[in-house]
């Protein structure tokens, strides 16, 4: 964390510089004594010990040239867990020569002086060191914003030669009478920082219930393992438990052989068998190998996945042929792939809900809408911000089961398109446009909700009071970085907020009403009255301009809002009772909503679902946590998500916890990208006679070949702004009995898995498979500019064929290429790859034999079905 | 304040006094019932588990969001429940003009106030009163979740053990469908069902049926029985699944196994299970169909509309009546109907809410009656709470109500002691007595002790019902004639001297 932080600061103070530079050559005559200003960066931000790399940071100075010196001081580590570098542990020295002192001396017309940080190589086991400079203000010279940076000292870099092993082997623990037996290791990196923990046992006399890390005698335990089962490079962090509260502490435990790995199970509940970590210099690390090929293509495949509405072979070919022309460094393509999904221009709904209503005369508009998801989904170029947008709907709930949500179509559409502008923004800026949106307004309430009358008897409305903080940013319990629960000192959890907080936030969001409405002459003006209604007419400009207050109706009390570290958010009485004023307390009730300390894991638990796993670790957690900040930056967090090892972890493959089941929506748009479903009326002009293109101003913004989509929601369960409440349509925790909630685990997705809901899925795939795939015009079936047959979303086989006619062979070894076209693309690779073999032979086998006609149909089928296609691992 | 309680062993636990001696005959079948839990030996058998004429299901109807039951029963009259509820509920009150009233047997009792009789139904519920006045629903006053007794004193203490996170939907809806407590490990329907296996003999289809998706209420403790979700209207066959299709599924399906991902697991047991029950459930809709049931004409009869709730009793009124498909002599069924937060807009649309209600209710009644099966058909209709008495707004139409906390509950069936309102009704009064603010009353009756006679009525054993309801000890027995909710035929019922 806090290395990210110095690495920002840098990447700012050199924007900074580039700006400064160009004003310095400005020569004003008789300008009045212009101030020295200073500014410090970080050039090298690792110092290692063991092959003596030099960290680096640089002074920087403009304005006048005269010699001065620069005072700073040195800090501990905000993260009291983390080490600080004490002066044993570095020299510092400047790079043209000479050991610095208690200044940073800058010489006449030096404007900026490299400062060397020289590790001092000692034989200690030590965890990164951090040596925090920040510069210090003086009369003599001003500070730049940049005035701070951090250099970390480490043992060895991070490659395999200076990866240390620690070995275990499992025995009987303390009485138990047992043959169970395992074996067990710990690959500690060079920096000492983090290490992958592997094991595996036998035997057990009866079911496990759980694995800790505990500390030897006493038997503290210092980690939880959140799954069961074998490990395989499983990443422990070290991060402090138990008696010790920093990382060294763990270290030194862990070299001095004190820590040791234990198996509970049902007849043992203080554990079966036992393994204590015992450091072993003389065994090497096992070689990194590369990825083979075939890993990185499913690598690819699963990053797609993940950040996509499904991966297509044109998707798959750039990141491919980017990742061999860059000698195989995967994810530095992955991070370019990211950053090119940052600045792709958002495929606007509201504008394609427009363009088509126009084409559609006397179509039920709110149909419209409904329709206007796929063609976003399946075509749109900004990929990866349609499916933040798509996350963010999932916890910011609206519905369109909800009557006017659903006939606001533009204020509905409006909405998805302000989650979408969001998307790589700050969750606070989307909160508060969530809050302030009309459509949120009428879903949650507090549209037109006043303050209280006791003399009348009414209250304010505490609908979106509650929510804002119990779904959409903290939460009901207070959490750690790492998403656990924080347990009082009475072992109970600890609430964030009670019923008098709520009354207390239901004031926050008094006074807010329409900013705009239309006039009789339907001409969009300015709202004066704080009752006008909500009504939905053809324009809607009051559901797509963001909410107002209404100072008569706002509560101007003073208001005790929820705690954070023991501290409560008051909002005091102001007696400047103006618009400005509860604008000004709505963005500091917002401000610590998104900074509260529970949000950021909250947040980042609930995303990391809906793009990776369903059970992330507490680590992969908090690593996202981190990047979430106290606004939550949320293009870091998507970075954080995408990149994480947990995430990129190749040997997830056979795993039977990680990942998540596919929810319906993206098992549907996968399929639909993957066979190019389309119906025959471009977005664009219609390059063929006799058929009329939408001639949609943007078809651009979409990929090649985009159409409308006129299917209606198919009834697989789910369908984009349509959940049954504002819990969304699965909740977060869904743990289905059985295996999954015995092992602690949850799987939201599968709340949607019923046996009712199973068979209509498989009727709707075989509906969409026959070419049944349209909305009929709600009265005449057909309708006057296109014909149902042109309307018809149909998919295409040709890739399929190809690969069928392109594979030699027999019928088998084409129906296998099938296969596995399928798996890729579709899986990952991953039935190629799973002990489960069952599948995959039973549709080779299957389709080697269907008929021409009958082949890809059954191919389409069988993926949309079989359970190992619906998994994400 | 909220505050959080794990369920300690014995604190105030109670011995069951010795019931009288209508009960004693139903607490042995319900002992014998559930085999090695049971406490008598083998000459107290007095049932077959599997004789199908011992039959009996029960119907869990949960309104979503927290239904405004004080608009649905309201007071009448002249007396001081009137008045405050003219009071508390200003705008959103209903005038009586339009109610429909309510001819109690005996008089409510009310809570710091005097018995009263003068309730009527809220407009749409005309049915529903009607029914009542029949004996057939009985109302049971200001229940809810709760951990122990507690006194408005101990509420505003911030000492009491309350139920966690109280006013909060999900977390008052699991409540009601489990225990107020955390961790959630299992819903009391669930573990009903597994005490009650001896009873549920079919290895096709599961004793736990639900018509609106998963839920907490049916959710196992030994993770033996799982919960089937039935379409509304039934279950639809599959289309096109044979040949190559079947081939591919049913055996990728079989291929799945203890090494495959453990969400894969689970979605080949639903798939699984969807099969196995596929034939029985068509078996029991075709002997529905041919029963000579107007089913459709009965719910128009009714007033029912083609809404989500009608086509759920419709289609659960036609698993009842074609259970000679199946051997679950217990099945335990689950509803759930949304649209109940009412936070605007109350009075117009909780008068939409109230009119599907009723003719749903009212629906379901006639079938189960022209099936013979209303004297084995218990049907609870809840709610996870009920709303502030006092409005959020000034304006009659626009305004809602916000989440509460105790409120009432209703129970129907033949076996239903109805025409009768029991445990407490409260006076109404805001500030003072059982309201905590804004009129969310504190409940006087614990959820799980209606819960725990519903239970004993299907079969579990009187000394099992603290181990389905671990918090039950906390109460008094909820068969002492003092807690007023003998709502089954034959329990002896307060102020009712035979």
């Amino acid at each position: 964390m806090k290395s990210s932080i110095a690495i920002l600061a840098t990447t700012t103070l050199l924007i900074g510089c580039g700006g400064g530079g160009g004003d310095s050559s400005s020569s004003a005559p008789a300008t009045p004594v212009q101030p020295i200003v200073v500014g410090l960066s970080v050039v090298t931000a690792q110092a290692i010990e063991s092959n003596n790399q030099i960290g680096k940071f640089k002074i920087v100075r403009t304005g006048p040239s005269n010699a001065i010196s620069v005072a700073y001081e040195l800090s501990d580590n905000a993260d009291i867990t983390k080490s600080t570098a004490s002066a044993s542990d570095y020299q510092l020295t400047y790079s043209d020569g000479g050991d610095v002192g208690a200044y940073f001396e800058l010489d006449a017309n030096q404007n900026s002086r490299v400062i060397e940080v020289r590790p001092v190589a000692d034989a200690i086991n030590e965890v990164p060191e951090a040596l925090n400079i920040s510069l210090v203000d003086a009369s003599s010279y001003n500070l730049s914003s940049d005035q701070t940076g951090s250099v970390s000292i480490v043992d060895a870099p991070n490659d395999s030669a200076n990866r240390r092993i620690f070995l275990g082997n499992f025995t009987p623990q303390a009485n138990a009478v047992t043959d169970g037996s395992g074996v067990l290791s710990f690959i500690l990196q060079g920096d000492n920082d983090l290490g992958l923990l592997s094991y595996s046992f036998a035997n057990l006399g009866s079911v496990q219930t759980d694995q800790h890390v505990h500390l030897a005698p006493s038997g503290v335990k210092v980690k939880e393992i959140e799954s069961s089962g074998f490990l395989s490079s499983y990443v422990w962090d070290l991060a402090p438990g138990g008696i010790f509260v920093n990382e060294q502490q763990m270290l030194d435990a862990l070299f001095n052989g004190e820590f040791f790995v234990n198996i509970h199970t049902a007849n043992y509940p203080g554990g079966e068998i036992f393994a204590t970590l015992v450091y072993d210099a003389t065994v090497d690390a096992p070689e990194e190998t590369p990825l083979t090929t075939e890993q990185v293509d499913q690598d690819i495949l699963r990053f797609l996945t993940q950040s996509t509405f499904g991966p297509t072979p044109n998707a798959y070919e750039q990141l491919r042929g980017q990742i061999d022309a860059d000698g195989d460094n995967r994810l530095q393509v992955y991070s370019d792939w990211i950053d090119q999904q940052f600045d792709i221009p958002k495929t606007s709904m509201l504008s394609l809900v427009d363009a088509t209503i126009s084409a559609f005369e006397g179509e039920n508009e709110s149909n419209i809408r409904v329709d206007s998801f796929l063609p976003i989904a399946l075509y749109g170029r900004d990929q990866l911000r349609q499916r933040v947008a798509f996350a963010l709907s999932e916890i910011m709930v609206v519905s369109d089961q909800n009557a006017t949500v659903n006939n606001a179509f533009r204020g509905l559409s409006d909405y998805w398109d302000m989650l979408a502008d969001n998307a790589f923004g700050t969750y606070r800026q989307t909160l508060e446009d969530v809050t302030l949106h009309p459509v949120m307004g009428i879903y949650l309430s507090h549209l037109r909700n006043q303050k209280a009358d006791p003399d009348s008897g009414y209250y304010p409305d505490e609908n979106y009071a509650r929510e804002v903080m119990q779904l959409f940013t903290f939460g009901l319990l207070q959490r750690q970085q790492n998403g656990a629960i924080i347990l009082a000192a009475d072992s109970l959890p600890v609430p964030t907020y009670d019923n008098d907080v709520i009354k207390q936030m239901a004031k926050v969001f008094t006074g807010l009403s329409f900013s705009r409405v239309n006039n009789n002459d339907n001409a969009n003006v300015e709202n004066d009255s704080f009752n006008a209604g909500s009504g939905v007419n053809e324009y809607q400009f009051r559901w797509t301009a963001s909410m107002k207050f209404f100072p008569d109706y706002h509560d101007f009390d003073q208001k005790t809002l929820f705690s954070d570290n023991g501290q409560a958010l008051i909002i005091a009485a102001n007696p400047t009772m103006d618009s400005a004023t509860a604008e000004a307390e709505l963005g500091t009730v917002l401000d610590a909503l998104v900074s509260h300390s529970s949000t950021a894991p909250f947040i980042a638990r609930k995303l990391i679902q809906r793009f990776v796993t369903s059970n992330p670790s507490q680590s992969y957690i908090e690593r996202v946590a981190n990047a979430f900040g106290e606004a939550g930056d949320l293009k870091a967090v998507m970075r954080a998500i995408l990149l994480d090892v947990e995430a990129r972890n190749p040997s997830v493959g056979s795993s039977t916890t990680f990942g998540k089941l596919k929810e319906p929506v993206l098992q549907l748009t996968a399929i639909l990208r993957l066979f190019e479903a389309a119906s025959d009326i471009p977005l664009g002009p219609s390059e063929v006679e006799g058929v009329e293109g939408l001639n949609y101003l943007y078809a651009e913004q979409f990929d090649a070949g985009a159409t409308l989509m006129r299917t209606r929601n198919a009834q697989i369960g789910q369908a984009a702004l349509a959940a049954p409440s504002v819990f969304n349509f699965f909740s977060p925790d869904f743990a289905p009995t059985g295996e999954i909630a015995s092992n602690s685990l949850v799987s939201p997705e599968l709340q949607l898995v019923t046996e009712s809901q199973l068979f209509s899925t498989f009727n709707t795939y075989h509906q969409i498979i026959n070419g049944d795939f349209v909305r009929y015009n709600q009265y005449t079936r057909e309708h006057p500019n296109f014909s149902i047959d042109q309307l018809k979303v149909r998919l295409n086989y040709s890739g399929l064929q190809a690969v069928w006619n392109d594979s030699a062979g027999d019928e088998t070894a084409k129906a296998t290429a099938l296969v596995d076209y399928l798996d890729l693309y579709l899986n990952a690779g991953q039935l190629a790859e799973t002990q489960n073999t069952g599948t995959r032979s039973v549709m080779i086998s299957n389709l080697a034999v269907a008929s021409e006609e009958e082949r890809y149909k059954l191919a389409v089928y069988a993926v949309s079905t079989t359970p190992e296609f619906l998994i994400q691992r | 304040m909220v505050s959080f309680v794990i369920y300690r062993q014995g604190i105030s636990r109670r011995k069951f006094l010795k019931k009288s001696s209508q009960y004693s005959l139903a607490t042995a079948v319900a002992a014998n019932s559930v085999g090695m839990l049971g406490l008598l030996n083998a000459s107290d058998v007095m049932a077959d588990p599997n004789d199908p004429n011992d039959y009996k299901a029960l119907v869990f109807i949960m309104l979503e969001g927290g239904n405004d039951c004080f608009n649905m029963i309201v007071p009448t009259g002249s007396g001081a429940l009137r008045t405050n509820y003219e009071l508390g509920r200003g705008v959103v009150a209903l005038p009586e003009e339009g109610l429909h009233s309510l001819n109690l047997v005996s008089p409510a009792k009310v809570h710091e106030g005097s018995d009263s009789s003068e309730f009527a139904m809220h407009p749409s519920c005309s049915a529903m009163a009607e029914l009542f006045n029949n004996q057939d629903l009985a109302v049971i006053c200001n229940a809810g979740n709760l951990v122990t007794p507690i006194s408005r004193e101990q509420y505003f203490s911030g000492v009491a053990d309350l139920p966690p996170q109280l006013y909060s939907h999900t977390d008052q809806e699991r409540q009601l469908q489990s225990e107020p407590t955390n961790p959630f490990i299992y819903g009391w329907g669930g573990r009903m069902a597994e005490m009650l296996t001896p009873y549920n003999t079919d290895n096709q289809v599961s004793p736990l049926i639900s018509i609106s998706g998963l839920n907490s209420f049916q959710v196992t403790r030994d993770s033996q029985i799982n919960t089937y979700a039935l379409g509304r209207d039934g279950v639809a066959p599959l289309y096109g699944f044979y040949g190559y299709r079947q081939a591919i599924v049913e055996s990728s399906m079989q291929s799945i196994d203890s090494s495959s991902h453990l969400m894969a697991q689970k979605y080949r047991d639903t798939f699984d299970s969807a099969q196995l029950a596929e034939t029985i459930v068509q078996g029991a809709f075709q002997e529905a169909e041919s029963s000579g049931v107007d089913y459709d004409g009965i719910f128009t009869a009714a007033g029912g509309t083609n809404s989500v709730l009608t086509r759920e009793l419709k289609t659960l009124a036609k698993m009842i009546a074609g259970r000679s498909n199946n051997n679950n002599n217990r099945p335990v069924y689950f509803i759930s109907v949304g649209g109940f937060d009412n936070h605007q807009k109350l009075l117009p649309d909780h008068e939409a809410l109230m009119a599907d209600l009723n003719a749903s209710l009212k629906g379901f009644r006639d079938c189960l009656d022209a099936q013979g099966d209303f004297d084995k058909v218990l049907t609870m209709v809840c709610s996870e709470f009920a709303r502030t008495f006092t409005p959020n707004g000034d304006d009659p139409v626009e305004s809602g109500t916000d989440h509460g906390w105790g409120g009432h509950m209703m129970v129907m069936g033949d076996m239903v002691n109805g025409g009768r309102f029991y445990g407490s009704h409260p006076n109404l009064a805001l500030d003072e007595g059982l309201d905590t603010d804004r009129g969310r009353w504190i409940p006087t009756t614990a959820n799980s002790q209606c819960a725990a006679i519903a239970a004993n009525w299907m079969g579990v054993a009187e000394s099992d019902l603290s181990g389905l309801f671990p918090t039950l000890d906390n109460f008094p027995n909820p068969f002492d004639i003092s807690e007023n909710l003998g709502f089954i035929n034959g329990a002896p019922i307060y102020g009712e001297l035979s």
